[in-house]
């Protein structure tokens, strides 16, 4: 590409009033306090606590005890730690892209303009609003070896299903499989994504060349990357914090054989098990420093492929 | 560059039907323009050209091929919207590049062509610039550059100009003009503006509620109106339309003043005359009279808006700056040479004395 001497692009854009700015920067502080007091009482000083119990041992009862590192010591030789962070390092792996990629195309069936829009948009959603725990007895039943319908529906087309949720082999997969459903709030902020795109845009893209794959991968993928940005982050915090499912389905020894044993659950085991709130605080840390480098790393490499429209971050 | 060739073309939503079966064809080379009112289907008739919208009956031929069924980008079609609609995360150089590289085109291609555009819209120095450290005019520059870029075989332009200040509205119009013969390309161009119809135009057809009021020249759109409905609607101020009827000695006024011309059996038409048409007399000689309501002083020119003693309005456009006070009585001379004459139905008639206009 040509490189021009072009003024930079700030020299172009009109300066702002500075004195209205700060007043309006007041208000908005304003309405945003109660959000903020929320915010400092249950997730800010929770997390400094954690910090702090993380370096103690303590059972609930009685008062914490310093011990520095040991916690830490103990996670690092503890092969439950490894092979639950193993496990959700695998299951966040898949589950994530492969939910994102179907929450998008999801997102495309329902962004076509037709009578009945409104009611599928409505039909995919309802099933986000059934509890986790109500979701996974239901697959359970689903998914029973012998009597369940999927392994008869499967057997009479001459199949040989596995056991899904006894097999070591298939478990964290059927693990990963439940985990992909629903997919209400990826697909509803994707869907947001693609009817926030111009249609003007839309059909320039249209005008410019025949092919739907073009104006899908040039046009409407990267005007929707605050949106992939976004259900990526919050994908990856939650598939670290599976929980719900996998002791539904594994119990907090990750039956069978480990194979559905995830972090959280082997956190809580630590805490509500044990009452070894020190060990639990530990894991919990551990989760939030690499949760926050993984986000932190996203968030760098967002620079060079995520669009904004108001400018960038 | 190619023909456009409506043959009787249909559109509905739903029940209503909004493009009530029009033919018309654009000549290779020739820039028309589509004008009418808010809601009359000139966008929606565009649409169906450029493929954005389904045709329900009819057909659209362009460059000689059938393409009614076609994709947009298989129509050889190039559009320019009213919102520029650029690619807001691209640079004005990738906007422009987007379509050749898409079609195939090689990398030293696409940027020949590409600078060979900006070139010639004088936007270089945009291209390494995303739309949105743009100014409006620089985004429809870049956007005509869009289209251009792609050598299409008609240009379709959706009210580009509508979102600009006025001056630059002036520019851009200009350079429309330009490229129009520089390229001698095919272009259909819609707008509700009249005074952009009339300059760009090589033709402007005048639609009205889905159907085609008259197609012509500018001028003779402007000087021999088909119907009530273009004689009202083109031209600024619009013209006087005043009920008459055709006595044996000619045209009569509501007033009792004879004014020649036409003679009939008593039949009632209606006098379309100019503003510019209307001349300042003494009582004696004047055809109407009415009493000065608005004075709208243009500098080189006055409008003058009257209330007439039958309760009518009349507007007249005078050269000059003429001081009168609101209230004042003013006596009006008509120059039947300039005006027009309609049927009861609204169609035009031929009108006696009226001068011939040819484009």
């Amino acid at each position: 590409m040509p490189i021009t001497s072009a003024p930079p692009e700030a020299a172009v854009l009109p300066r702002r009033n500075r004195k209205a700015e700060r007043g309006e920067a007041r208000a908005g502080v304003l309405f945003a306090l109660p959000w903020i007091i929320g915010m400092t009482l249950f997730v800010a000083i929770p997390l400094v606590v954690t910090f702090y119990i993380a370096q103690t041992k303590f059972q609930i009862i009685g008062a914490p005890k310093w011990v520095g590192m040991q916690n830490y010591e103990a996670l690092w030789s503890d092969p439950a730690f490894w092979k639950s962070a193993q496990n959700t390092l695998i299951f966040g792996a898949i589950s994530v892209p492969v939910k994102l990629i179907i929450a998008l195309g999801l997102a495309l069936l329902l962004n076509r303009a037709t009578a009945l829009s409104g009611f599928y948009r409505t039909i995919f959603y309802l099933p986000f609003l059934m509890p986790a725990v109500a979701g996974s007895v239901v697959f359970m039943l689903l998914l029973t070896p012998n009597a369940g319908p999927v392994n008869i529906a499967l057997e009479a087309m001459g199949l040989n299903p596995p056991d899904w949720l006894l097999d070591p082999n298939a478990a964290l997969w059927t693990l990963i499989l439940l985990s992909l459903w629903p997919l209400g709030v990826e697909t509803l902020v994707f869907l947001g994504g693609l009817q926030n795109i111009p249609k003007d845009v839309s059909e320039a893209a249209d005008l410019d060349s025949p092919k739907r794959w073009h104006k899908l991968v040039w046009i409407t993928l990267p005007l929707i990357t605050p949106m992939v940005l976004f259900n990526l982050v919050i994908g990856i915090i939650y598939s670290f914090q599976v929980f719900t499912q996998a002791i539904v389905i594994g119990g907090t020894t990750g039956t069978p054989a480990e194979a559905t044993l995830m972090y959280m659950v082997v956190l809580y085991r630590a805490a509500f098990r044990y009452f070894n709130m020190g060990l639990a605080a530990a894991m919990a840390t551990v989760l939030f420093v690499v949760v926050l480098i993984l986000t932190l790393l996203i968030f760098k490499t967002a620079r060079s492929w995520v669009h904004y429209e108001g400018g960038e971050i | 560059m190619g023909t456009v060739q409506l043959s009787n073309v249909r559109k509905f939503y739903g029940a209503l039907e909004v493009i009530k079966g029009i033919d018309l064809t654009v000549e290779a080379g020739e820039l028309v323009v589509f004008v009418g009112p808010s809601g009359c289907g000139k966008s929606t008739l565009l649409r169906m050209i450029a493929g954005l919208e389904d045709v329900d009956y009819g057909r659209v031929e362009i460059a000689g091929k059938d393409v009614t069924d076609a994709p947009p980008a298989q129509r050889g079609v190039a559009m320019v919207f009213q919102n520029y609609a650029l690619y807001p995360h691209m640079t004005a150089y990738d906007n422009l590049a987007y379509g050749l590289r898409r079609a195939g085109l090689r990398r030293d291609a696409v940027d020949q062509r590409v600078q060979e555009t900006a070139a010639l819209l004088q936007i270089s120095e945009l291209l390494p610039r995303k739309p949105k450290a743009m100014s409006g005019g620089q985004r429809q520059r870049v956007a005509i550059g869009r289209a251009i870029v792609r050598k299409p075989e008609v240009f379709l332009f959706d009210e580009p100009l509508s979102n600009l200040d006025a001056a630059l509205r002036v520019e851009m119009r200009s350079q429309i003009a330009r490229l129009h013969q520089e390229l001698a390309a095919t272009m259909i161009f819609v707008t509700h503006d009249q005074v952009e119809a009339m300059t760009l135009a090589d033709r402007i057809v005048v639609l009205n509620a889905g159907r085609v009021e008259q197609i012509g020249t500018p001028r003779e759109v402007y000087h021999s109106p088909a119907n009530l409905f273009v004689a009202g609607f083109i031209g600024s101020p619009a013209m006087n339309l005043l009920p008459a009827t055709l006595g044996p000695s000619g045209v009569a006024l509501v007033s009792g003043h004879v004014l020649g011309g036409q003679k009939g059996e008593g039949e009632a038409v209606t006098l379309g005359v100019r503003p510019d048409r209307l001349t300042l007399t003494s009582a004696e000689s004047a055809h109407l009279s009415g009493e000065a309501k608005l004075i709208e002083h243009l500098g080189d020119e006055t409008i003058l808006h009257l209330r007439l003693a039958d309760g009518g309005a009349l507007t007249m456009k005078l050269h000059g700056d003429i001081l009168l006070k609101i209230g004042a009585r003013v006596h009006a001379r008509i120059d039947l040479a300039g005006a027009c004459l309609f049927g009861a139905n609204g169609r035009a008639l031929r009108l006696e004395g009226a001068h011939e206009t040819k484009a």
